[in-house]
């Protein structure tokens, strides 16, 4: 019935200077993360978007997806390897962390402004408080894992991995260049410490 | 969490630690979860025996990991979803006001009736065209799609559409673009795509598959004369009017792609809406390769595909990303076509598995191989394209389309 391209598409622009800055990254380039993250905040974005829109019935993002759709359809399948790919998708989790949040300060910051009025007059229902209240967690989250990462860096990249990018443990692992069973006990301290770090009033 | 009072904790002890204290205390707490639970209380005594304080932060942090057990174990996707919906439902809020502004701009000529569906490139509208009162697709071109490329630049690339003339493609009607909103309008095929027809009926007789299959190659063969490839050929591509098989939005993938190559010769303005082109189950491996000189072996790559598919109920190859799929086009060998109606035919194994050659190079030269091949092994007639005007096919398309039009339109031509 006259569909349209399909929201799949993929390949076919990969983009060249987000290859050439996981190349220059695995070449031990020091800026090449920040580079390759802000590279690629637009397009995961973009991407993020149109699977929400696409599934009007669900809205439930599958990160899982997104950041293996990011890397196909961003990376230059030709020119990188293995290990490249483990890095991108270590940096797609963190940026992956950053659209979310985001997600949720924008929420905030048109509640606050009232701008969400009328979607509440609109739809009256119990739906609003809930994401204001996930709006509220997930920015929390934001800011313990920054403390985090003070303490302990790595832990908060297994959080960007395995919650925000939902990967295996296997592929966090790859992406974070350390063993499966390193990332299962950061895993669970990190979950310690953060659960620790947000629980009211230190229970 | 109440949601306008919520501050971040008080400090607390195990935040506050030095880095030497948290390296001491991560140590202990690693070896812990590497031991039998029975065995973890007494090695903790031992690690910290004249330290108590070091003794307490491990425990804190134990118990903590103790108790955490259920914390973020669903996906973020699950526990942001309340979030993500009041913004898709904003969202969505947001595209409404937009369309009405296009609507109400349009309203002497065309009236928008309902969403048809929308994919990666466009949302399709049925609307209705006041001057020569009949139904059209009305497609807009996805807005962050529309500001990466310029309109103006989209529409002179969909020109090289408009002049395509062909029984088996649907035609370009019009184009044109509203506060800076591309848009263009093909006639509403009134019948099923042919990826509703395989979900619905499953494989089809090799009568069938060859027939359907015919006219596509048909319309890609006149097309790359014409010197226009498809490029996003797949099922949901393929429309089934009156038993008949129309190829629609053909160059639009084309078009946005030339659109959006700028001078260096790159694609950056994609790359930034996260949108490309193609398709992976019909993905040519050249094109999956990101190569920019693709020809008429990537179409028939395609189309080799879609035979495949109807022949056999499933794509040559599937898999749980788009990436899989993709790899699969590149390395894997290709699959033998089982033919699922049962009714062998080697000469039809052969012509999909030529098509399907990853070397392009070995593939068939042009559409019109492919054809022969096809006519050559199918039980079906290939129609003789020279004398299209007359052939029954044709002028039981143009019935069709007499119909689906005015409705008001004489039958016969």
């Amino acid at each position: 019935m006259n569909t349209p391209p399909s929201q799949h598409a993929v390949g076919a622009s990969a983009s060249p200077a987000i290859t050439g800055a996981l190349l220059a990254l695995a070449n031990g380039s020091t800026d090449a993360r920040a580079r390759l993250a802000a590279l690629i905040y637009d397009p995961l974005r973009a991407i993020a978007h149109r699977q929400l829109e696409s599934e009007r019935a669900g809205h439930t993002l599958q990160t899982t997806g997104l950041v293996h759709e990011a890397y196909l359809r961003l990376v230059d399948q030709q020119r990188v390897d293995w290990g490249d790919r483990a890095q991108f998708f270590s940096i797609a989790a963190r940026v992956m962390r950053r659209v979310l949040v985001d997600y949720a300060r924008k929420h905030r910051a048109l509640r606050r402004g009232g701008a969400y009025r009328f979607v509440s007059l609109d739809n009256p229902d119990a739906g609003t408080i809930a994401a204001a209240e996930r709006a509220e967690e997930l920015i929390a989250l934001d800011e313990a894992l920054d403390r985090l990462a003070q303490l302990d860096e790595r832990l908060s990249q297994v959080v960007e991995c395995r919650f925000f990018a939902g990967l295996t443990e296997a592929e966090t692992a790859a992406a974070l260049g350390v063993t499966p069973r390193t990332v299962a006990r950061d895993w669970v301290k990190a979950r310690g410490w953060l659960y620790q770090e947000l629980e009211p009033n230190g229970a | 969490m109440a949601p306008d009072d919520f501050r971040p904790p008080m400090l607390r002890e195990l935040h506050a630690m030095s880095p030497g204290r948290w390296t001491a205390v991560n140590d202990i707490v690693d070896t812990v979860l590497d031991l039998p639970p029975a065995d973890r209380a007494g090695y903790v005594a031992r690690a910290c025996a004249n330290d108590e304080a070091l003794r307490r932060d491990v425990e804190r942090l134990l118990d903590a990991c103790a108790r955490s057990a259920g914390f973020l174990n669903e996906s973020v996707g699950a526990f942001a979803a309340p979030l993500i919906e009041g913004h898709a439902r904003r969202a969505a809020h947001d595209e409404a006001a937009v369309l009405r502004r296009i609507a109400e701009e349009l309203r002497d000529r065309y009236t928008v009736q309902r969403e048809l569906g929308r994919g990666g490139m466009a949302v399709v509208y049925l609307a209705r065209d006041v001057r020569h009162r009949r139904d059209v697709a009305l497609k807009l071109l996805r807005p962050e799609l529309a500001a990466a490329l310029g309109a103006e630049r989209f529409l002179r690339e969909i020109e090289t559409v408009a002049r395509l003339a062909h029984p088996h493609i649907v035609p370009l009607l019009d184009s044109g673009e509203v506060h800076g909103q591309p848009y263009y309008v093909m006639p509403y095929v009134a019948g099923e795509s042919l990826r509703e027809r395989l979900t619905r009926e499953g494989p089809l007789s090799i009568d069938e598959a060859c027939r359907i299959a015919q006219e596509v190659a048909n319309a890609l063969d006149y097309a790359h004369r014409e010197n226009v490839l498809h490029r996003d050929l797949k099922p949901e591509n393929i429309l089934l009017a009156e038993g008949l098989a129309v190829v629609t939005d053909f160059g639009i993938a084309r078009a946005i792609s030339r659109a959006a190559e700028r001078d260096d010769g790159g694609s950056t303005t994609l790359t930034a809406t996260g949108i490309s082109l193609g398709t992976p189950a019909y993905m040519s491996p050249e094109q999956a390769a990101g190569s920019r000189e693709l020809d008429a072996r990537s179409d028939v790559y395609a189309l080799g595909c879609i035979v495949y598919e109807m022949l056999a109920g499933q794509p040559p190859y599937s898999g749980p990303t788009a990436e899989s799929i993709v790899r699969q086009h590149m390395l894997a060998p290709v699959p033998t076509l089982l033919i699922a109606s049962g009714q062998p035919s080697s000469g039809i194994e052969q012509a999909v598995r030529r098509a399907l050659i990853k070397d392009r190079a070995k593939r068939f030269a042009s559409m019109r191989q492919f054809i022969d091949a096809l006519s050559e092994a199918g039980p079906a007639r290939a129609q003789p394209p020279p004398n299209l005007a007359q052939s029954r096919l044709v002028v039981t398309f143009r019935r069709a389309v007499a119909r689906m039009r005015g409705r008001a339109e004489p039958d016969g031509g």
